[in-house]
């Protein structure tokens, strides 16, 4: 037996995520698709919030989600120390400078800022809530803004359930309580990167070191 | 039967819009974040991305972009030159994007 509900979110599944794959009317990213780049520096993350760890998180789980979209990204941390010895030591002032000296320090194609507005842990009874806002602008190494977006995301750590409601709250509590100690940081700063690069409606472009990239522009 | 099969569409779908890992990246993130705010463990995380890339020179393997510079960069903070050039030449063998960035740290190394 085929059920009426199970049918319809079958066909609403499939016509979502075909949409996901068809071009958009309006090109975002027709800039991205202008200048190509090749490689992507990071410059450390300006953090905003108050909270210490939110900066590095983020920086961390940059680098994975652009080279798997076929960029070279160049070693966020060899970036950080490297400026650090030329003397800046503050993500702020690393923004301030223009973009082209930072790009040309790198021989970059461009250059992806990227801002943590807010960073905020509410803590209830049983799950705490991070609620996030995030700046993400990339550059082109003459100082063109090529792209930027907003994730604004409230995160909850997922737990699998175990069928048993009480083992479940427990299991609920035990997360909770973790999350607290230490915010669960890198599966939120996934999580938001995804929502900005991997995006099934409008994903961001692929890189020259992934293997459809030749098919990608064809296809635009 | 017909839902079976727009399920499996969508599936076929879904599988065609992800992309599939170019790269085996190991614990990087991870280690990335813990290296910032637990630097008791540094030279254990340290040990873990080279033991990482090491293995994926040894299975020819491409190393995810990035990675064996951070090795070399991580030897350089540690006070081992040799080792840092070493990486970082294989960094620029690997990814012709880092050779001007390469070149200047080895020239600056071995000044």
């Amino acid at each position: 037996m085929i059920s009426t509900k199970h049918l319809l979110r079958s066909i609403i599944l499939s016509t979502l995520v075909l949409a996901g794959c068809a071009t958009v009317p309006e090109d975002p990213y027709a800039r991205v698709h202008a200048n190509k780049p090749s490689s992507i520096l990071i410059p450390p993350v300006v953090n905003n919030s108050v909270d210490v760890m939110a900066g590095t998180s983020v920086l961390s789980t940059l680098p994975k989600g652009l080279g798997e979209k076929g960029f070279y990204v160049f070693p966020v941390n060899t970036v950080k120390s490297l400026l650090e010895f030329e003397g800046f030591g503050d993500a702020a002032e690393i923004h301030n400078l223009p973009p082209s000296n930072l790009a040309n320090l790198f021989d970059a194609d461009s250059i992806l800022y990227v801002t943590i507005n807010s960073w905020t842990s509410k803590y209830l009874v049983l799950v705490t809530e991070t609620e996030v806002d995030i700046s993400y602008k990339i550059v082109s190494s003459e100082g063109e803004e090529l792209w930027q977006d907003r994730e604004r995301l409230t995160y909850t750590p997922r737990n699998n359930s175990t069928g048993n409601p009480f083992s479940d709250l427990l299991a609920q509590a035990i997360s909770s309580a973790i999350e607290r100690a230490a915010p669960n940081y890198l599966p939120l700063t996934r999580q938001a990167n995804a929502n900005v690069f991997y995006n099934p409606s409008y994903p961001f472009p692929l890189g020259p070191y992934h293997p459809y990239y030749l098919d990608y522009y064809d296809e635009l | 039967m017909r839902n079976y099969i727009l399920l499996a569409l969508s599936l076929v779908a879904l599988s065609g819009c992800a992309s599939k890992g170019l790269y085996d990246w190991g614990g990087y993130e991870d280690s990335l974040f813990d290296y910032y705010h637990q630097p008791e463990t540094k030279l254990d995380l340290i040990e873990d991305l080279v033991e990482h890339v090491e293995y994926l020179m040894e299975y020819d393997e491409k190393p995810a972009p990035g990675l064996l510079a951070e090795v070399g960069t991580f030897y350089l903070l540690e006070g081992d030159r040799q080792r840092a050039v070493y990486y970082y030449r294989l960094e620029a063998q690997e990814w012709p994007d880092s050779q001007p960035m390469m070149a200047k740290l080895i020239k600056n190394l071995e000044r």
